[in-house]
C-alpha cells in the first residue's frame, strides 16, 4: 500500500468519524436520537482489520508487532465504548431504567458466560468474547504456537473433559498393545496422542482458572462501579477494568492450586513435545540425516574435552610455575638469562591462569 | 449504584480524540528507522564464543581508577542500561568519572546447550576480570551485577573475593522463596529436567510468556492503550518503539545453565540456606568480606524487595549499604528519576571505597 493511498484511507476515516459524531446531538445527555452506533463501531472494527492486514506488512518489523498490539487494544476500547452506547439505547428504548443498570445487566451477561463456560457443559470459553480477559490465554497459545508445527489453539475448541465417556474409550484404544514389524511405530504414535490428550486436558483446566478469574473480575467491576464516585470517561471505566482484573488475577495466581495448573500446563507439553522428538528423530535415521541426539551427545562431549582442557591448562601453569621456582632456588645467583626465562613463564602462566582459550 | 456519568457525545467524543491521536500515530509508525540499541560508543576489549567484552569509551581520563565491570542477566539483552541519550545508566556512570566495563552474554544457541554456571562464573565471567585486571595492573575490580546478573556476581565474589574490591546488587535476587515472589511459586511444580532435556536451551518465548503473565492486562493491555497518547511524537514513538523491542529481545537461555538456575536457586534456594556449590566450589556469602551496595526497586513485581534485602543478614562484610528506588524493575533504569539518583550513588559510593 502506498503511502498516498495509507493517506488518504486515514482522511476517508477521519470523515467517517466526524459523520458519526454529527450523528449524536450535541446537547443530549444519556439520549440517542437518529442512528444506531452500536452497529457502526462494529463496522468500523472490521474496516481497521482489512487496513491491518494491508498496511502492517509495509512497516518496519520492530513496528509490526507494536502496531498489531496497539490496535488490539484500539479494538477493545471500541467494543467498550459499543458496549457503553448500547446500554444508553436501551435505557433511551424502555424509558424505565439508566443506562449504568443496563450496563450491569450486560456485566450480568459476560459474567454468566464465565460460568456457564464450564467444562462439564462442554462451552466455549467466553474469555474468547472480550478482548482484555482473553489476554492471558493468548499469550499462552502464542507461545505454545513459537513452538509448534500446530497452532496454539489445536485442538481448543475440543472438550475432551466434558464428556467422560469419550476420554476413557480412547485411552483403551490407545493402549491396545500393536503387531507386526510396525508394532513400535504404532506406540510410538499412541503415545503421542496420549500426551496430546493428558496437554488437551491440562489445557483445559489452565483455561477454567480463567474463567473463575473472569467471572470474579467482572464481580468486582461491577462492586467497584457501584462504590466509586463519578466515572466520566470511557478511559476511566477502561482503567477500572484493568485495576479489577488485575487484582482478581493477583489473588489466585498467588494460589498452590493455580501453580499446580501451571506446572502442569507446562509439563504436558513438553511431554507432547519430547514425544514428538523421538518420532522426528526416527524419521530422521530412516533419511539418513543427523538426528536432534546426535548433536547432543557431539555437544555434549566437546563441551566435556574443554573442561578437560581447561583443566590440564591450568595444571600445566601450574607446574611451569612449580619448575621455575625450583630453578630460581637452584640457582640462586643466577644472572639476567635465568631472570628473563622466569618472566617469561610467569607471563606464560598468567595468560593461562584463567583457564582462558579466548583471544585478549 | 453510583453516578454513571459517561454520556454518548462525551464517549463519542473521546473515541473521536483517541481516533485522531491513532491516525496521527499510526503515520508516525509507517515512517520509523529500523531501531538502534545502546547508545554510548564502545569498543571491543576480549571476546570468547558468543562474550563480548566492551570498555565504554571516555572523552577523559577517570576519576575512579578502580575498573567498574557490568555484569548483566542472562534472561534479557544489556543494553536496558544504555538505552537511549537520556535514559542511561551507563552514561551517568561514565559522567561520574567512572571507568566502565560490560559483558554482552550474546544469544546461546544450541551448541551451547552444556553450558553450565561453573563455565558462566568461573568461566565466562573469571575470565573477563582477569582481562580487566590483567590490562589495568590492578588486583581487584568494582562488580556491578543487574537482576540474575546480580546473582551470578554475588556468586562469583564469594567464590573469588580475592579480585573484587567492591561489590554492588542492582533489583539482585538473594532469597528466592519469599511469598510475594510469583516467579518462583510458578516454577515449584515445574520439571525443569523434562523442560531442558526436551527444549535443549529454553527459549526466550517462555521467558516472554512468563514476565508478561506477572501481570497480563497492563503490560499487553492497558500499556498499548497508552501509548497511544505518545505516538503523536516521533521521538517518543522511536523511544516506545526501543524499549518493545528489548522487552521482546529475550535470549534463549543455555539448557544446563538454566537447569541448575532454576533447581538450585529457585526451587532449592541454595544460595542463602548456604548449599549451593558451583563447579565443585562453595558459595558462601559469608565470603563477602568486600564492601557491598545493594539497590532494589521499592514496587519491583519481578524481584520483590524481599528477595533482595535479606542479603544483609549473610554477608560477611561489616561494610553492608542498601539503597532502595522508588520504582519498579525496569523504572530504576530509565526512569527520569533514576538517571537522577541511581548513577549519582554509585559514583559517590564507590568513590568513598577506592
Amino acid at each position: 500500500m502506498t503511502d498516498r493511498s495509507s493517506s488518504d484511507w486515514l482522511d476517508l476515516r477521519r470523515q467517517f468519524w466526524e459523520a458519526l459524531h454529527a450523528h449524536v446531538p450535541k446537547d443530549s445527555k444519556g439520549e440517542t436520537q437518529g442512528g444506531q452506533p452500536t452497529g457502526l463501531t462494529q463496522a468500523w472494527i472490521d474496516v481497521l482489520e482489512v487496513w491491518e492486514k494491508q498496511v502492517v506488512p509495509t512497516v518496519s518489523s520492530s513496528a509490526q508487532q507494536f502496531l498489531g498490539r496497539v490496535m488490539a487494544q484500539g479494538k477493545a476500547y471500541f467494543g467498550l465504548m459499543e458496549n457503553v452506547l448500547q446500554a444508553y439505547q436501551t435505557a433511551t428504548a424502555t424509558a424505565q431504567s439508566t443506562a449504568q443498570e443496563h450496563l450491569n445487566e450486560a456485566l450480568d451477561s459476560v459474567k454468566a458466560g464465565f460460568t456457564a463456560a464450564s467444562l462439564r457443559d462442554g462451552q466455549a470459553s467466553a474469555a474468547e468474547r472480550m478482548g482484555l480477559w482473553a489476554l492471558p490465554l493468548e499469550n499462552w497459545q502464542r507461545f505454545v504456537s513459537s513452538m509448534s508445527v500446530l497452532p496454539g489453539a489445536f485442538l481448543g475448541g475440543v472438550n475432551t473433559l466434558a464428556v467422560t465417556d469419550i476420554p476413557g474409550q480412547l485411552n483403551q484404544f490407545l493402549r491396545a498393545p500393536g503387531v507386526g514389524h510396525l508394532r513400535e511405530r504404532q506406540a510410538q504414535l499412541q503415545e503421542l496422542a496420549r500426551r496430546w490428550l493428558e496437554y488437551s486436558n491440562a489445557a483445559q483446566e489452565y483455561q477454567q482458572c480463567f474463567n473463575e478469574i473472569g467471572a470474579e473480575s467482572v464481580e468486582r467491576l461491577q462492586q467497584a462501579l457501584s462504590e466509586r464516585p463519578s466515572l466520566n470517561s470511557l478511559r476511566a471505566l477502561y482503567d477500572l477494568w484493568v485495576d479489577c482484573c488485575e487484582a482478581v488475577y493477583a489473588d489466585h495466581v498467588q494460589t498452590d492450586h493455580y501453580a499446580e495448573v501451571h506446572g502442569r500446563l507446562i509439563n504436558a507439553l513438553m511431554a507432547v513435545k519430547q514425544q514428538g522428538r523421538i518420532i522426528v528423530d526416527e524419521l530422521a535415521g530412516a533419511l539418513n540425516l543427523p538426528t536432534r541426539q546426535e548433536m547432543e551427545t557431539l555437544h555434549r562431549r566437546f563441551h566435556q574435552l574443554r573442561r578437560e582442557t581447561k583443566v590440564m591448562q591450568a595444571e600445566l601453569a601450574l607446574l611451569r610455575g612449580q619448575g621455575a621456582s625450583q630453578a630460581m632456588a637452584e640457582n640462586p645467583k643466577a644472572g639476567r638469562r635465568p631472570a628473563a626465562k622466569k618472566k617469561a613463564v610467569k607471563s606464560r602462566s598468567a595468560r593461562t591462569k584463567g583457564r582462558s582459550s579466548g583471544r585478549i | 449504584m453510583s453516578a454513571f456519568n459517561i454520556s454518548p457525545h462525551a464517549a463519542l467524543e473521546e473515541m473521536l480524540a483517541f481516533n485522531q491521536k491513532l491516525a496521527r500515530g499510526l503515520q508516525n509508525l509507517l515512517n520509523t528507522e529500523p531501531i538502534t540499541t545502546g547508545v554510548t560508543p564502545k569498543a571491543i576489549i576480549y571476546q570468547q564464543d558468543k562474550l563480548v567484552l566492551y570498555r565504554f569509551k571516555r572523552a577523559t581520563e577517570p576519576d575512579n581508577p578502580v575498573p567498574l565491570l557490568i555484569v548483566y542477566a542472562l534472561v534479557n539483552r544489556p543494553y536496558m542500561i544504555d538505552l537511549q541519550a537520556d535514559r542511561s545508566l551507563v552514561k551517568g556512570l561514565l559522567a561520574g568519572g567512572l571507568d566502565v566495563y560490560l559483558i554482552d552474554w550474546g544469544y546461546p544457541d544450541r551448541a551451547d546447550q552444556f553450558l553450565t554456571l561453573d563455565d558462566y562464573i568461573n568461566g565466562y565471567l573469571d575470565r573477563c576480570v582477569e582481562a580487566i585486571r590483567r590490562r589495568h595492573r590492578v588486583d581487584k575490580i568494582n562488580v556491578l551485577g543487574v537482576c540474575q546478573g546480580g546473582t551470578l556476581g554475588l556468586s562469583y565474589s564469594a567464590i573469588h573475593p580475592e579480585k573484587v574490591k567492591n561489590l554492588i546488587t542492582m533489583v539482585t535476587p538473594v532469597d528466592f522463596h519469599t511469598p510475594d515472589n510469583l516467579l518462583s511459586r510458578w516454577v515449584r511444580h515445574i520439571d525443569v529436567d523434562l523442560l531442558v532435556d526436551t527444549m535443549g536451551n529454553v527459549s526466550g518465548e517462555l521467558l516472554n510468556w512468563t514476565f508478561l503473565s506477572l501481570k497480563p492486562y497492563r503490560l499487553m493491555g492497558q500499556k498499548y492503550l497508552e501509548m497511544v497518547d505518545a505516538l503523536d511524537d516521533p521521538k517518543a514513538t522511536e523511544n516506545l518503539l526501543r524499549m518493545e523491542k528489548w522487552i521482546f529481545d529475550s535470549p534463549d537461555q543455555a539448557g544446563e545453565a538454566f537447569r541448575e538456575f532454576i533447581k538450585d536457586f529457585f526451587q532449592a534456594n541454595k544460595l542463602i540456606k548456604g548449599e549451593l556449590r558451583v563447579g565443585g566450589r562453595e558459595v558462601s556469602l559469608t565470603n563477602l568480606v568486600m564492601p557491598v551496595l545493594n539497590i532494589y526497586a521499592s514496587q519491583d513485581h519481578l524481584v520483590p524487595p524481599s528477595a533482595s534485602i535479606p542479603l544483609r543478614e549473610y554477608v560477611g562484610t561489616d561494610d553492608y549499604s542498601e539503597l532502595s528506588f522508588p520504582g519498579g524493575h525496569i523504572g530504576i533504569y530509565v526512569s527520569g528519576r533514576a538517571q537522577k539518583t541511581v548513577p549519582r550513588a554509585i559514583v559517590q559510593w564507590l568513590g568513598e571505597r577506592v
